[in-house]
Order: C-alpha cells, then sequence, then structure tokens
C-alpha cells in the first residue's frame, strides 16, 4: 500500500506564497519541497516586473546542481520572461557545465524569439548530445530562414536522434525540405514517424504519390497515415481520389479505419477522418460521428459525415435497432447535426421512430430534421409533437419551417387544432401560419387562463396588423409581468406614434423586465420621444433596465455629453462597455475609454481601446502605449495594439 | 462567435458553475447552442451572453446552456475495472469499518442517473452488505437530467457496457426496446438539485462513506476543483473513499486526500485522524 502524506505544512506555505509579492521569497519557494509551492512561485514570478537582477536569481538557481525541483521552477519562471531573458541564456549555452547548456537551449525554445537563432545555431556543434537536440528542437520554435537551412542541413548528419529533432523542429515550422532528403529517413524505424509527418506538409504531388503507396502496404500504412494527420482542413479533390484508389484494393479498409477512427491519437483520427471522406465508405457514419469523441475534432467529424450524403445517414438512422440510438452523447451530437442538415422525404419514417423512442434529444434532433425535410408526411408527427411539452418549441419552429414549402397543407393540419385548447407554441406557429386570419385564435389566446397562453397571444398580435392596437392594449393591462413583457416585445412594431401611448405605459411599468423589453422596442421604432424617459430609466437599480435604456439612447441618440459620461462611468461594465461601442464620437465617452484601459475587467479593457480605435486621436496614443506595456491579456493585449496602429496611421 | 464573445460565455458558465468552455470547443458551442438563439430570437452570441446575465429568465436559459455544452456522458457500469474495485476490495473493508450497518454514498454530478442506480445494483446484490440500509443519492446541476434520472428508463446507449445477465437481473422491459430500472434497485436511490459550488446546500447532506464523483472535475478550473475536492473532504467521514474518473486525480489540488493503492485500482481515501 502506498501513502501520499498529508502535509499540512506544505499547505502553510502554499497560502503565505500566494500572498507575498516579493522577489526574493519567491525565489526562495522556488527551494520548497512541496512541488504545489515550487509551482506557484514560478508563476507569480513569471508575471513578476521584469529586471536584470531577476533574470540573474533565476539563473543562479539554475545552476544549483541536484536542487532539480528548484531549477525547472526557474527554467519555467524564465520562459515566460520575454526578450529580457535572450541575452542571458544565450551567455549561458557558453557555460562549461552541458546540463547548463541544456537547460538554456530549453529555455530560449520556450520563450520562442528569433533573435535566439544564431546562437541555436552555433549550439549544433555543441560537443554534448543532449544540447544539440535540445538546440535543434528549440530552433522549430524560434524559426527564422536560418533556423530552416540549418535544420535541412541536420537531416544529413548520421546521428538519428538529431535527425528526429530536426524533423520535429521542422514539422512545428510546418518547413519541409525537399522530398529527396526525406525519403531516406521513412527506411529508419527510429525516424519513420516523424518522417511521414513531415512529408505531410510537402506541397507536391510527388510526396502524395508516396504516400498512396506507402497505404497500400500493410508494412507502411500505420506510419504513413501521419502523414494525413497534420490538418484539420480538408483535403484537395485530386488527392482524395488518390487516396480513394489507393485504398481501394486494400482488403481489410474498413476494419483498419474503423480501428483508427478509434484511436487515443488525436493525430491518427484526423487522418482516418480524410481517408473515410477520400474513400466514401457510408457504413463507417456511426464511427465518424464517435471520433469527434472530446469536441475537437466535431467541424471536421461533422463535414466528413455530411460527405457521407443520404447513404451515410441511413447507416446512422434505419435498422431494427439504428446507430444513433447506441451512440455516445458526443457522436450523437454531431450525428443529429449531419442529419438535420442533410434530411430527406426518405427519412420522414425513421425519424418519426425517433421522435417516439422516448429520449428528449433525439426527440429534438427528430423533430428539427422533419421540419427540414421537405415532405408533406412530416406534418403529422410534428403535430404530435407540438403536444409534447420537450420538444413542442421545436415542432412550432419545424412547422413554420416547413410552411414555407407546404403552406396550405400546415395551415389546413393546423385549423383543427387551434379549435381545442391553446398551447403557447401552438398560438405562435398558427399566427405565423395563418397571418390575418389567426385573429380569432389570438383574442382567445390573449383571455386564456394560462399566463403563458396569453403571453404567446401578446407576442403574436402584430400578425393581425388591423387589430393588433387593441390586441396589445389588453396585453399592456395584463396583471402577469409576462404578458406585459410579450406585449413590450411586440409594440415595436406599431410604430413609435400609432404605439406611443401602449410604449408610454409600458416604459411606466413597475417591472424591471418589462421596463427593459420596452426600452428595446422605444429603440426599435425609433421613438425618439422617449429619451428624456430613457435617460431616467439609465438611474435605475436593475442593470438590466440601465443597459437596455443605454442601447436605446445610444440609437436614438438623445443623450448629451454630461449623460454619456455619467453612463461611461456606470459600475456595471456591460453598461460601460455599450456607451464605449456606440459612443465613440464623444468626447466625454473617450475620455472614459481612457480610464477603462484600466478597468480590472479583460473585456471592458477591450471596448475601450476599440472605442479609442474609432474615434481616438494622436492625444490618446501615449494612453494607449502605457496600457500595451503593462497589459497581461492576450485579447485586451491584441485590441490595444490594433488601436494603436489605428491612430499612427490616422 | 468571435473569440471575445466565447470567452464572455466561458466567464459566464465558470462564474455559474466552474465549467470551462475550452476554446477546442468553440465550434461545438456554436452548433449546439445556435437553436436556442434561434428560438429567443437573439442575433448573435454577445446577445445571447447579456441575455444570460439581465434577462429574467436567464437562470433557467443559464441551465439550459449548461445542459447542452457539458459532454454528460454516461452508462451504466462505466469504468468496470473500477467497480470491481469497489466490489471486491472497498465494500469489504468500509463493511468491515462501519459503525452500524448502514452506508451511504453520494454520486456527485450524476447526470441522468446511470451511476447511482449500477452502484444500487452492486450493493444491493453484494453478499456482505445483505440486510443494510444502503441510501445512494445522486445530485446533479441538470433539472432536466434529474428528471430523466427519477424516471429511470434508458435506452439503448445506456446500456451499452450491460451485458444481458446484467439485463436480464436489474432491468425491467419497458416500450421502444427501452428498459426500466427495477424497483428494488430503484428505492434506495435519491436525487437532488446541486451545484458542487453551492458549499452551504451539500452541507445538509448526510456523512457519506463514498463519494463518487468520475469525469466531472475535467471541466471544470483549478480554483473550482480545489473548492469542489474540498467540499468532499468535508462530507466524507474519516477512512471514506473519493471515487475519481481514470482520467482525473488530485495532484496540486489538496493534500487532504491519500493515495491507496488496492489490487485493481488506485483510490483517494480520506485519512483518519491520529
Amino acid at each position: 500500500m502506498t501513502w501520499l502524506d498529508s502535509d499540512p505544512a506544505a499547505e502553510a506555505r502554499y497560502r503565505t506564497v500566494s500572498e507575498t509579492a516579493e522577489v526574493a521569497a519567491l525565489i526562495e519557494a522556488l527551494f520548497e519541497d512541496s512541488w504545489r509551492v515550487r509551482r506557484l512561485a514560478a508563476d507569480k514570478l513569471s508575471v513578476a516586473t521584469t529586471s536584470d537582477s531577476l533574470v540573474q536569481a533565476l539563473l543562479e538557481v539554475l545552476s544549483r546542481r541536484g536542487q532539480t525541483g528548484a531549477r525547472n521552477a526557474a527554467a519555467t519562471a524564465l520562459s515566460h520572461l520575454g526578450l529580457v531573458g535572450v541575452k542571458p541564456l544565450i551567455g549561458l549555452l557558453g557555460h562549461p557545465d552541458p546540463d547548463q547548456r541544456k537547460f538554456a537551449a530549453d529555455i530560449l525554445g520556450e520563450l520562442g524569439r528569433v533573435e535566439a537563432s544564431g546562437a541555436l545555431i552555433s549550439a549544433l556543434q555543441d560537443e554534448d548530445p543532449n544540447v544539440r537536440v535540445a538546440s535543434a528542437e528549440a530552433l522549430g520554435r524560434t524559426g527564422g530562414a536560418e533556423a530552416r537551412r540549418a535544420l535541412h542541413g541536420l537531416l544529413a548528419r548520421p546521428d538519428p536522434l538529431l535527425q528526429v529533432g530536426a524533423l520535429e523542429a521542422l514539422t512545428s515550422l510546418n518547413a519541409p525540405p525537399p522530398l529527396p532528403m526525406l525519403v531516406p529517413l521513412v527506411q529508419s524505424p527510429l525516424t519513420r514517424r516523424s518522417a511521414w509527418r513531415l512529408i505531410g506538409r510537402v506541397r507536391h504531388r510527388s510526396a502524395w504519390v508516396l504516400v498512396v503507396q506507402a497505404l497500400r502496404s500493410k508494412a507502411t500504412r500505420d506510419a504513413a497515415l501521419l502523414a494525413l494527420g497534420g490538418s484539420t482542413t480538408a483535403l484537395s479533390a485530386d488527392v482524395e481520389t488518390e487516396l480513394s484508389v489507393a485504398l481501394s484494393g486494400v482488403e481489410d479498409a474498413v476494419a483498419w479505419l474503423t480501428k483508427c477512427l478509434a484511436s487515443e491519437d488525436l493525430e491518427r483520427r484526423v487522418a482516418a477522418l480524410h481517408l473515410v471522406r477520400a474513400v466514401r465508405l457510408p457504413e463507417l457514419a456511426p464511427r465518424v460521428a464517435e471520433a469527434a469523441e472530446g469536441g475537437t475534432l466535431a467541424e471536421l467529424s461533422l463535414s466528413v459525415l455530411l460527405s457521407l450524403g443520404t447513404p451515410g445517414l441511413v447507416a446512422l438512422l434505419e435498422g431494427p435497432s439504428p446507430a444513433l440510438l447506441q451512440m455516445s452523447r458526443e457522436g450523437r451530437s454531431v450525428a443529429s447535426e449531419a442529419i438535420v442538415e442533410n434530411s430527406s422525404p426518405r427519412f420522414v419514417e425513421p425519424l418519426t421512430t425517433l421522435l417516439d423512442a422516448g429520449e428528449d434529444e433525439l426527440g429534438e434532433v427528430a423533430v428539427r430534421a422533419l421540419g427540414r425535410c421537405e415532405s408533406m408526411a412530416a406534418i403529422a408527427p410534428l403535430l404530435r409533437a407540438l403536444d409534447d411539452d420537450t420538444v413542442a418549441a421545436a415542432a412550432s419552429r419545424a412547422l413554420t419551417h416547413l410552411a414555407q414549402t407546404f403552406p396550405l397543407e400546415v395551415k389546413q393540419s393546423l385549423s383543427s387544432k387551434v379549435l381545442g385548447p391553446l398551447r403557447p407554441h401552438l398560438v405562435r406557429v398558427w399566427a405565423n401560419v395563418a397571418g390575418a386570419d389567426a385573429l380569432p385564435v389570438v383574442r382567445r389566446a390573449l383571455h386564456d387562463e394560462a399566463e403563458a397562453v396569453r403571453a404567446a397571444g401578446a407576442q403574436v398580435a402584430m400578425v393581425v396588423t388591423a387589430e393588433a392596437s387593441t390586441l396589445l392594449g389588453m396585453a399592456v393591462v395584463d396583471e402577469s409581468a409576462r404578458v406585459r413583457r410579450g406585449a413590450a416585445r411586440a409594440v415595436a412594431g406599431l410604430g413609435p406614434l400609432k404605439g406611443r401611448a401602449l410604449l408610454e405605459r409600458l416604459l411606466g411599468d413597475r417591472e424591471p423586465s418589462v421596463l427593459a423589453h420596452a426600452a428595446g422596442a422605444a429603440m426599435e421604432c425609433g421613438a425618439t420621444w422617449a429619451s428624456p424617459r430613457l435617460i431616467e430609466l439609465t438611474g435605475h437599480a436593475d442593470s438590466g433596465v440601465v443597459l437596455a435604456a443605454v442601447q436605446a439612447l445610444m440609437v436614438l441618440g438623445g443623450a448629451d455629453e454630461a449623460a454619456l459620461a455619467r453612463m461611461a462611468a456606470h459600475a456595471d461594465g456591460e453598461v460601460v462597455k455599450q456607451v464605449l461601442h456606440e459612443g465613440a464620437s464623444s468626447n466625454a465617452v473617450l475620455a472614459q475609454a481612457v480610464k477603462a484601459l484600466d478597468d480590472p475587467r479583460w473585456d471592458v479593457r477591450v471596448a475601450a481601446a476599440q472605442a479609442l480605435a474609432v474615434g481616438g486621436g494622436a492625444g490618446h496614443v501615449s494612453a494607449l502605449e502605457v496600457a500595451s506595456d503593462r497589459e497581461s491579456d492576450a485579447l485586451a493585449h491584441e485590441a490595444i495594439v490594433t488601436a494603436l496602429a489605428a491612430l499612427k496611421a490616422r | 462567435m468571435s473569440p471575445e464573445q466565447l470567452r464572455l460565455l466561458r466567464d459566464v458558465f465558470q462564474n455559474a458553475c466552474g465549467f470551462v468552455l475550452r476554446d477546442d470547443l468553440k465550434f461545438i458551442a456554436e452548433r449546439r447552442l445556435a437553436p436556442r438563439l434561434e428560438a429567443l430570437g437573439l442575433r448573435d452570441f454577445g446577445t445571447y451572453q447579456r441575455y444570460l446575465r439581465f434577462d429574467p429568465r436567464r437562470k433557467e436559459e443559464l441551465e439550459i446552456a449548461i445542459d447542452l455544452l457539458l459532454p454528460r456522458e454516461t452508462y451504466f457500469f462505466r469504468e468496470p475495472a473500477q467497480l470491481t474495485t469497489l466490489v471486491d476490495e472497498v465494500i469489504p473493508r468500509l463493511a468491515q469499518d462501519a459503525v452500524g450497518r448502514s452506508l451511504h454514498v453520494w454520486s456527485a454530478g450524476c447526470s441522468s442517473g446511470e451511476e447511482p442506480y449500477t452502484l444500487s445494483m452492486l450493493m444491493g446484490a453484494h453478499p456482505m452488505l445483505e440486510g443494510w440500509d444502503i441510501d445512494i443519492l445522486g445530485t446533479d446541476l441538470s433539472q432536466k437530467a434529474l428528471s430523466m434520472a427519477r424516471h429511470a428508463e434508458y435506452g439503448p446507449s445506456a446500456l451499452r457496457s450491460t451485458t444481458p445477465e446484467q439485463r436480464a437481473k436489474f432491468f425491467d422491459g419497458a416500450e421502444q426496446g427501452r428498459v426500466k430500472v427495477k424497483r428494488e434497485f430503484k428505492e434506495r436511490v435519491r436525487f437532488g438539485w446541486l451545484n458542487l459550488l453551492d458549499a452551504g446546500g451539500a452541507r445538509l447532506l448526510p456523512t457519506m462513506d463514498v463519494i463518487f464523483c468520475r469525469n466531472v472535475l475535467i471541466y471544470f478550473d483549478t480554483e473550482t476543483r480545489r473548492r469542489v475536492v474540498q467540499l468532499f473532504s468535508e462530507r466524507l467521514r474519516e477512512g471514506g473513499y473519493l471515487m475519481l474518473g481514470h482520467s482525473e486525480n488530485l495532484f496540486s489540488l489538496t493534500t487532504k486526500f491519500e493515495l491507496v493503492q488496492l489490487s485493481g485500482d488506485l483510490v483517494y481515501r480520506k485519512p483518519r485522524m491520529a
């Protein structure tokens, strides 16, 4: 029995380190026994203000032989320091201790600065083989034309480890050498996999000829597969045709591809997906969908599944026990997308069976696909689905979609149903399909006992244009906020003048959610008369109301500089972002944008930079430069750099 | 979905339940959430993010969104080697240590109930536990999943690792080729709606002998994992076991558990006070 000792003392030290910013204390913590404490100290040093003394202190830790944990932690910290670390580490490449030199090469690789390439190329001649290999690998991250040439040169050196390092580096640089340099390397078991991977990057037909030949042979097939695993975008039609020809004569192709699609190795799965698309084996459709496991390959899996067309869907949906029902949730998810996109009249029966299978998720897929199958036979199962709460919303949308092709048939099928008890989704789809003829049903809905039905009636009232004002008038005075929200969403359709009386009442509602929708309606219909009330609402306690009012004001243009300044300094970041997005022509907003470059929220800083890019001038450059230097968030930094470029170009 | 919109959505989900929407799941997120935008009449993912923050129905929508995005892959008798360890090694130890003839087991993040029912089947059929009071609690964040769990009716996908003998022993037939968990295995399982970030809610649970939380922590950020594992430590009795998924461990999260090498598997145990 093995025990991992619990260590309260380490927990206490972890807390201490987490609370300090002092460099000396953090350096000392790199020598802790606990891996967690060392890691935390390294992480904190990585983001500490960089100085020569910090770099020297870390290099000093790196020199302590016997202190493996501390050295690794110092290496981690150094690898995050940026350009300032490059020069001292280049110096370290000349250290008498090969261990130090290897550390230097590894860290320079992590830093990935092209400024280090020259020194790393020199280190390829190091007397120590580990330093040479580490330098080759590091060149795969620093890049540059010289690095590529040097790595090409290594492929001819009679040192398999160095050759593998060079092959992997060139793969990461996506810089394959001419094919003749790679061909000999597929012969050796040590370099074979890396060589095939790089052959896949060679942009020449002869490379594909090699791959195709290798795929034909059982002995070379598994390694050659790696040539196809580097890209998740589709291969060219020519290459696919050649791959298809290559595999057509292979007896066990289905079994082999099945195995590859289930591989733990992502590259193998990618390659197998490319091959399935090339050879068009619809029976593999369930395996293709399952290859999306983990989510990373979902896009590629779906595109391959779609390329298998109707026969692929048959493999998923048909038979006494459809494959779709046996699949994992992620596999189902990808398969479902393909079923919805490729739906056709042929699938009405299996989709109806799927709808009745009793699984909510699959039921919704079946409903969506039935809506797109362009068959009148889909109407009946969709009508039944309207009675099932779990899929009624999807069924309502599906019937609306189907009515674009079969308007009379869908309307006729629904007409008897709306004579019975009303449900929200039935009201919605009926209004969409029947238009002005829906008046009696909409009127009934607005008097229904259930508030959900009344709310649906309010939302669709605009389809009965002539009566809409009267119908919405009933909804505006409903005791349920849900119904009044429905009315607020619809009232914009009446226009700013005809809808004014209703909108004024809604803008004075006591319920925040109704106010927010009413502000949205004012914006949508261009109700400029509402600006004074909207300005009042920017002082509301509910952020949702404030945001809606600000959005409306920014569109309607009813806020003066003082109001804009107040809104841009709001406590809620979403409100600030909205003002920054829409108000970049205002000096008050731009002044606030400069302050917002310091906001704790990254997305507010992004919005501030974007506002300055749009409306700023030369006077804002220095603020952006300061912000650029201190910004640690990648997205925010990118926005600031973009803004700086825009202002400097102006 | 722009990188900014993806990250804003990630922030919303992370704050709500610790779930981290990874960059490489952007395509999946777009595909699974697109029908929600259509249903709500929203124009883009930025608007959807605001809906999740401000709309009166935001809590309901957040649950729907998380339910759509979390893989929640589960089926009966998943990870059989670990279950064998439970039956052959963990249960005998627990039975030996127990003060009375009762056991409390928590399946945290139980999704649609396959795991707690599997535990009920294994423990209910265990000769050492005959006549014991076994209480198995399944909790999840998704009301929809819990509703399916309470219904206890399953299709072929949930049974893909179940032998014909197990099907005959533990399930009754239902319509459309589906099966229903037999009453005797259903009745010792109860369910509750719990966000694992809600420490206050979790403190209402009894002290547990075993906690199963398999393939749930992988979707959380480190800080959330730490909080959840701390919660497990509080809810577990001394000498109680924590069973994680095979790709999960507690390295760098806590030192409150000891790693125990059993003959069939590695498991975590809450140490006894000296």
